[in-house]
């Protein structure tokens, strides 16, 4: 008879198998809560040619959005843009954006349904406001269409709406 | 699903079988045992009242070897982050079935023994959340941020380890240690739960114990 099977040692042999299930579990339990950086989620635009490629914008490009308490600029006069982000309202259904290219001058204004979702993180991370894209349109002056590509507003990183210009 | 339970079924019953035949002079059924978990009432009174569980257990003896378990209980949470000042609230029952499995049961003690068991729980609650007014990136404007009464259906399972200690008759003491994995999560549009009841706080993975008051019968 072996010593770790003789009958006085058998309950030390399942107290150690104890001890090990347990520091299994415990390590296993272990882990953080990562917090984002910004809570504040934005849609991401992306600008495109009507045939489907994207492109830039060889203009000076000025984005504001329109507020009853005077429009708020997004984007300010950048050379180049192929594309922008910014956040959507909280409290409203629908946000406009009024696009005014320098050189050309002329301007379009895109319009942005949107549902709201409160969206509760955690007790240490705070809160955030998701949204879901309903419609988009805009006006024709150099803009054709605004497409939804990703209806979805969160913390993923992907284009949410296409401006396609025309060629 | 359905060959999953069934597989499970096949191997307890073949389990069970097994010993018989090796203990066949052994009566099959030992009795039961009815415990309740004081940690889940102490803890609010000593520690924190933000959350916690009360549950009792109805657990049968099978050839002092395995122990079907059912575990019923009550999980409460009312609490206000210090960080973000966030109020969360939930309360609701919980359901766990498992089985222990005695790691002595060869040589048996009447002073107890130490056991391993699994577990599968599962609670239906909602939660209401309030949190201070979020500021508006177009408007600038303050909106308030109110949840009320989100659905969530979790389903959880449990590996445990833990000893039990006769004390006088019937009565025993004993405690358990849990390692908790969500199989499903409920999370909505509008987050994830914070506490679950009968799992604890929001997480993949999770710990828990209890310290159970049993008297067998």
């Amino acid at each position: 008879m072996s010593r770790l099977t003789s009958p006085s040692l058998r309950p030390l042999k399942s107290f150690r198998l104890a001890a090990v299930l347990t520091a299994v579990m415990l390590l296993a339990a272990c882990g953080g809560d990562d917090c984002v950086i910004n809570n504040t989620v934005t849609a991401n635009m992306a600008f495109y040619l009507s045939d489907g490629n994207p492109c830039q914008i060889n203009d000076t490009l000025t984005v504001s959005v329109v507020r009853v308490q005077g429009d708020s600029v997004v984007l300010n006069r950048k050379l180049g843009a192929t594309g922008l982000s910014f956040p959507l309202g909280y409290a409203s259904a629908c946000d406009t954006f009024v696009f005014r290219f320098a050189r050309m001058g002329v301007s379009d204004t895109v319009f942005i349904r949107h549902d709201n979702h409160p969206y509760f993180i955690s007790l240490d991370c705070g809160t955030a406001m998701f949204h879901t894209l309903t419609a988009a349109d805009c006006t024709h002056r150099l803009m054709q269409s605004a497409v939804i590509t990703h209806p979805e507003i969160n913390y993923d990183a992907q284009e949410n709406i296409q401006l396609v210009f025309g060629n | 699903m359905r060959k999953k339970t069934f597989s499970l079924c096949l191997a307890i019953s073949l389990l069970a079988s097994l010993s018989l035949r090796a203990e066949d002079e052994l009566p099959f059924f030992r009795g039961v045992s009815v415990s309740a978990d004081v940690f889940g009432w102490i803890y609010p009174i000593f520690v924190s009242d933000a959350y916690y569980n009360n549950e009792v257990s109805l657990s049968a003896n099978l050839l002092n070897r395995f122990f079907p378990v059912v575990e019923a209980g009550y999980g409460h949470c009312n609490t206000v982050g210090e960080l973000y000042g966030i109020r969360y609230t939930t309360a609701a029952p919980y359901f766990r079935v498992g089985l222990d499995y005695n790691l002595q049961y060869k040589n048996p003690s009447p002073a107890g023994f130490i056991f391993c068991g699994v577990r599968a729980g599962y609670s239906r609650s909602t939660y209401d959340v309030s949190a201070p007014p979020v500021t508006d990136p177009v408007s600038g404007l303050a909106v308030p941020f109110q949840l009320n009464a989100v659905p969530c259906r979790a389903l959880w399972g449990e590996a445990l380890v833990g000893i039990r200690t006769h004390v006088w008759r019937g009565f025993h003491l004993g405690w358990t240690i849990r390692y908790k994995r969500l199989f499903s999560n409920c999370t909505s549009q509008n987050g994830n739960p914070w506490f679950i009841p009968g799992y604890g706080v929001h997480g993949v993975e999770t710990f828990g114990a209890t310290y159970q008051l049993i008297w067998n019968f």
